[in-house]
């Protein structure tokens, strides 16, 4: 807070990404009145939960990546890995740029609009149902994250492997119904971007179960679990800077 | 000459750069997937009938192009430029004998070669895989195609580096980089096709800069302009150029006068 100008920018730019989804969708829904199956104020929702992940991400889990390259590529990796405390934690969660999370208002608005312009509001077990794939979404974006951030002690002078994720993550701007079988596929099960956006807000609209929750959590399960044993077999295999 | 060697070692070095830092350089073509995803969604309304003149293969060709167009005239150096400005390393580039903008724009060409040839080869197989998604490949109109992604990138490159010249004031400049990439990405068709926008806002991005930041040169490639048409878009599009030119001169001789006052 101290840099307002920076805060400022932020703000504006957070308004700005709300501002240019809805514009895209404008023009898409001049032509035709549905997206796949999804109407405007539907996609909104899909939109505002993509603004809220992007949110997310860029302020919990980009500073953390870009510090960790950063101690690997100078050497200083090692403080890292010899502190008392969980190395992976260490490395991946203490970085925070907290003035990103605006973004989550500012998706969470677009959610709350489409909502409304439906005049549908979802009932206490499609609520419940969303408040825990959101978590469940958080932590496998997380795990990919940490996969990412792993490839980082082999491949040493790549420092954008960030990219790879925001690239699979702008497909999760639009329903992954707009996709067609492989790569829906992959999306779903590969690189599970569908349970970050598509499936949170079909909840919400009452398109699917409840129960899709379920698959949410253990997804997230498997790939917390995954994520974590890649990260200790890297280190293991770490050949620090200076031994 | 002496001009021509300083040039073509600052392109050498961009070069060489392109080739260390391979597996970055691969990450970063990999991940231009924005076309593709436009393309699955538009191609999810297209199959419902067309939209104006976009069938399947007309949104095919034209997201191809739009992959290209950005490809070979994106422009990636404003995080370099920003660095340097604001922590000084400017100075290390002053005191070079040319003026600092060759190494941006011998940096900003590095990648090029790379992604040509990683491209030809998708083009060459989507028209042969799909037959009815036309291309304009004769030699002329591939010539008038080059001419105009030089224009194209020329335009990019200096609204980049004035941008990136705010740093002189500024601490914003990367902001206000990104905002400016999202009204770009809507307003030059790199995000849907500018013949697509409502029809009051198609004929003032048309006549805008915008057209000739992406779109015209997808228009040339896919062979919607006659011969005039390419010719007298070539004019307004370098006419842009020299106007974005005289603006970075402007922009850099305050900013450079700016700078040695704050005794860097």
């Amino acid at each position: 807070m101290e840099y307002r100008a920076n805060f400022l920018v932020t703000l504006l730019m957070s308004l700005s990404i709300g501002l240019w989804v809805i514009g895209a969708a404008i023009v898409f829904f001049y032509h035709r009145n549905n997206l796949a199956g999804w109407s405007f104020d539907q996609l909104l929702l899909v939109s505002g939960l993509w603004i809220v992940f992007s949110g997310v991400a860029g302020a919990i889990l980009s500073p953390n990546v870009s510090r960790m390259v950063e101690h690997i590529q100078r050497g200083t990796m090692d403080f890292v890995l010899i502190k008392p405390a969980n190395s992976q934690f260490l490395a991946t969660l203490t970085a925070c740029s907290p003035l990103k999370l605006i973004d989550i208002v500012t998706g969470m608005s677009l959610v709350v609009m489409g909502l409304y312009r439906l005049g549908h509001w979802p009932s206490m077990y499609q609520w419940a149902s969303f408040l825990v794939m959101i978590p469940a979404g958080v932590v496998m974006t997380y795990a990919f994250w940490v996969l990412l951030v792993t490839l980082a002690f082999w491949f040493v002078r790549v420092d954008n492997f960030p990219e790879i994720f925001w690239t699979f993550f702008e497909c999760g701007r639009f329903p992954v119904n707009v996709y067609r079988n492989p790569v829906r596929f992959l999306l779903t099960f590969v690189v599970p971007v569908a349970f970050l956006t598509t499936f949170p807000a079909a909840t919400l609209l009452g398109l699917i179960s409840p129960t899709y929750v379920i698959a949410s959590v253990v997804v997230a399960m498997i790939a917390l679990f995954a994520s974590t044993r890649f990260w200790r077999y890297a280190v293991r295999f770490y050949s620090s800077a200076s031994s | 000459m002496n001009t021509l060697r300083k040039c073509a070692s600052e392109l050498r070095t961009a070069w060489r750069l392109t080739i260390e830092y391979r597996i970055a350089v691969f990450i970063w073509i990999f991940a231009m997937v924005l076309p593709f995803i436009m393309l699955s969604a538009w191609l999810a309304i297209a199959e419902s009938g067309p939209v104006g003149r976009f069938g399947r293969n007309e949104f095919i060709a034209y997201y191809i192009a739009v992959l290209i167009v950005r490809n070979m005239t994106g422009v990636f150096i404003i995080w370099e430029q920003d660095y340097d400005i604001r922590q000084g390393q400017l100075s290390f580039k002053l005191l070079k004998p040319m003026n600092p903008v060759v190494h941006y724009l011998a940096l900003s060409l590095g990648s090029k070669p790379v992604r040509m040839v990683l491209l030809t080869p998708l083009v060459i197989g989507i028209s042969l895989y799909f037959p009815a998604v036309k291309f304009a490949f004769d030699p002329v109109s591939l010539l008038l195609f080059g001419l105009a992604m030089i224009g194209n990138w020329l335009i990019l490159f200096f609204i980049q580096y004035i941008t990136g010249l705010l740093a002189f004031w500024i601490t914003q400049s990367l902001n206000v980089n990104e905002m400016w990439f999202m009204v770009f990405s809507l307003f030059s068709g790199y995000l849907i096709p500018l013949e697509l926008f409502p029809a009051g806002l198609r004929d003032v991005l048309y006549a805008s800069p915008f057209r000739y930041m992406l779109s015209f040169s997808a228009e040339v490639f896919t062979g919607q302009l006659t011969r005039i048409e390419i010719l007298q878009g070539l004019a307004i599009e370098w006419f842009w150029v020299g106007v974005f030119y005289v603006t970075y001169r402007f922009v850099w001789w305050r900013g450079l006068r700016r700078f040695s006052a704050v005794g860097a």
